[in-house]
């Protein structure tokens, strides 16, 4: 088997003249047409826009106009944002369609303005939450590495569509760990960014002040290039912060060395996670301290709070967002959806104070233990096991405590999933590398310098068909 | 009421779970959600877990600490209205 296209590789070959953008698109969508019906990954394809946008990338690099490392790129968008093509549905009976009416979203619109090619619309979990159910007429995704197992979600097609190399990247969101979870399903690289360095208006929302729009790529360095082009404030988005975007392939050579890591180690994370994902978690320390890093045992202040508060928040908030069309049209809502959902109606308006006054103290306190432990950053794994079946799913491997990804969002500060080995299934296992706010910099380059340790990032899954 | 803990100690399992239903399907209607009983079922089982875990956040001494999400004066500070 030949080694995987990435971004990077496949923006050398566009220079080097040794592909095409047209060619590129061509192979992707012949995969897709070939791994779609087994894998689930798209609710919409763009065929022939997206030749026409690679042809353009193509002419235009032949004049001598490069746009950047996303020139004739070939992205997927999880079906939640708004794309000019359209539709958007949030694999949901119930969005209205004139929701998508709006066109690109700003981070669509600054990848296609950097010569991505968008080749169409993968697969989630209704409104992103929930599980997927068979009883709506929308695809499941499925797990490359084993199709009787979930990809993870809720950038579910995004993820097993960049692991079966129907695309090169994509964009997912994440509200509770719904980038890093099917990054690490998947066997392919997640992140997400800091809250407020990427503008989330034209996504569906979820928990508002839980949501972050992240990269998915096979690498932290093609993750790297997709997250300076979407970062940066814009005029729509309130939650975006004013100060520079940053250049994050600039600074993706940093390496690992004198870098103090702090190895999560709290019970809720030891005691939810397999011993296959301990052992390469273990690996995973031996490789960053190869690299010149210096790892220790940390443990997190307020990390079981930050972790329930996520859950608990973003039902409320996502209730808010629904409540109306949730009365109206209850059985139109999948059941997984609708249970969750309906969730946020249990809750007050004294615990959603309260859950908001614990994050602030909580955050301020996992910064000074840093601090105090002279941390630049912390690793854990990104769940304690791997991808789940869709029925008959032992209740430890499913349970939210073997999600590591949560207390993240608590805090909006960056957290990057890449691969770090597999299960006595084959089935892959992710490494977790978070960072203060807005080191996401920091975070690509040390994700960056353990892939340049290890290949788990160019593992490709058996074919399905 | 949504805040009044279930009194587990007063009540037979039967009768407990019968309570928890009430409250749940209580507060569905007051969101005026419409959901059949075997899905209020699902959720009675859900909510005690829910309660302990907001209940849990409650009983953290966070003094005078304002919420993660500060509230500004000019509404269109950071962005649109």
């Amino acid at each position: 088997m030949s080694a995987p296209w990435t971004i990077q590789s496949a923006g050398a070959a566009l220079r080097a003249g040794t592909t095409t953008a047209v060619a590129l698109v061509e192979s992707l969508q012949a995969t897709a047409d070939r791994l779609d019906h087994s894998l689930g990954t798209w609710l919409a394809r763009f065929d022939d826009q997206a030749q026409a946008a690679a042809a353009r990338a193509d002419a235009e690099l032949a004049a001598g106009t490069d746009r950047g490392p996303l020139h004739g790129i070939p992205l997927g968008i999880k079906d939640i944002i708004a794309t000019d093509e359209g539709p958007t549905t949030a694999q949901s009976l119930v969005l209205d369609p004139a929701w998508g009416a709006q066109g690109d979203g700003p981070v669509v619109g600054r990848l296609r303005q950097a010569g991505a090619v968008i080749m169409g619309k993968t697969t989630t979990m209704e409104f992103a939450i929930g599980r997927p159910d068979p009883s709506k007429p929308f695809p499941l995704p499925r797990c490359p590495w084993n199709p009787d197992r979930w990809a993870g979600g809720s950038s579910s097609g995004t993820g097993n569509g960049v692991a079966s190399g129907q695309i090169l990247g994509g964009l997912g969101t994440d509200t509770g760990g719904s980038v890093r979870l099917p990054a690490a399903y998947n066997g392919i690289s997640g992140h997400k960014p800091t809250f407020g360095l990427v503008p989330k208006t034209g996504c569906v929302p979820l928990g508002l002040s839980y949501d972050h729009i992240g990269p998915m790529a096979r690498s932290a360095w093609d993750c790297a290039a997709l997250l300076t082009v979407m970062a940066g404030p814009h005029p729509h988005d309130r939650t975006t912060v004013e100060r520079p975007a940053g250049d994050f392939l600039a600074t993706i050579d940093r390496g690992l060395d004198g870098l103090v890591v702090g190895v999560v180690a709290n019970d809720r994370v030891a005691e939810a996670s397999g011993p296959a994902t301990q052992a390469a978690l273990a690996q995973a320390i031996t490789e960053l301290e190869g690299g010149g890093a210096r790892c220790q045992p940390f443990e997190v202040p307020y990390y079981d709070e930050l972790s329930v508060g996520a859950f608990l928040a973003l039902q409320a908030e996502a209730f808010a967002w629904h409540r109306t069309t949730l009365a109206q049209r209850w059985t139109d809502y999948g059941r997984p959806t609708r249970l969750t959902l309906a969730q946020g109606a249990l809750i007050n308006a004294a615990d959603l104070v309260q859950v908001e006054r614990v994050r602030q103290v909580a955050r301020v306190a996992v910064i000074e233990a840093m601090d105090a432990a002279g941390l630049d950053l912390l690793i854990s794994p990104t769940a304690g096991y791997g991808a789940a079946p869709f029925t008959g799913a032992a209740s430890e491997t499913i349970s939210t405590r073997a999600l590591h990804t949560p207390a993240w969002n608590s805090t909006g500060w960056p957290a990057l999933s890449v691969p770090m080995g597999f299960d006595h299934d084959h089935l892959p296992l992710g490494l977790q590398v978070i960072g203060r706010p807005f080191a996401d910099g920091l975070v690509l380059a040390a994700g960056h310098a353990y892939q340049q340790r290890t290949s788990w990032h160019l593992d490709q899954p058996p074919d399905p068909t | 009421m949504s805040g009044r803990p279930v009194n587990r100690s007063s009540t037979k399992p039967a009768e407990a779970v019968d309570e928890v239903e009430t409250v749940v399907r209580v507060l569905l209607g007051q969101a005026g959600l419409t959901v059949p009983d075997e899905e209020v079922a699902r959720l009675a089982r859900l909510y005690p877990g829910l309660r302990r875990s907001a209940d849990r956040l409650a009983a953290l001494p966070v003094g005078d600490e304002v919420p993660a999400a500060v509230f500004h004066a000019d509404p269109t500070e950071g962005g649109r209205p």
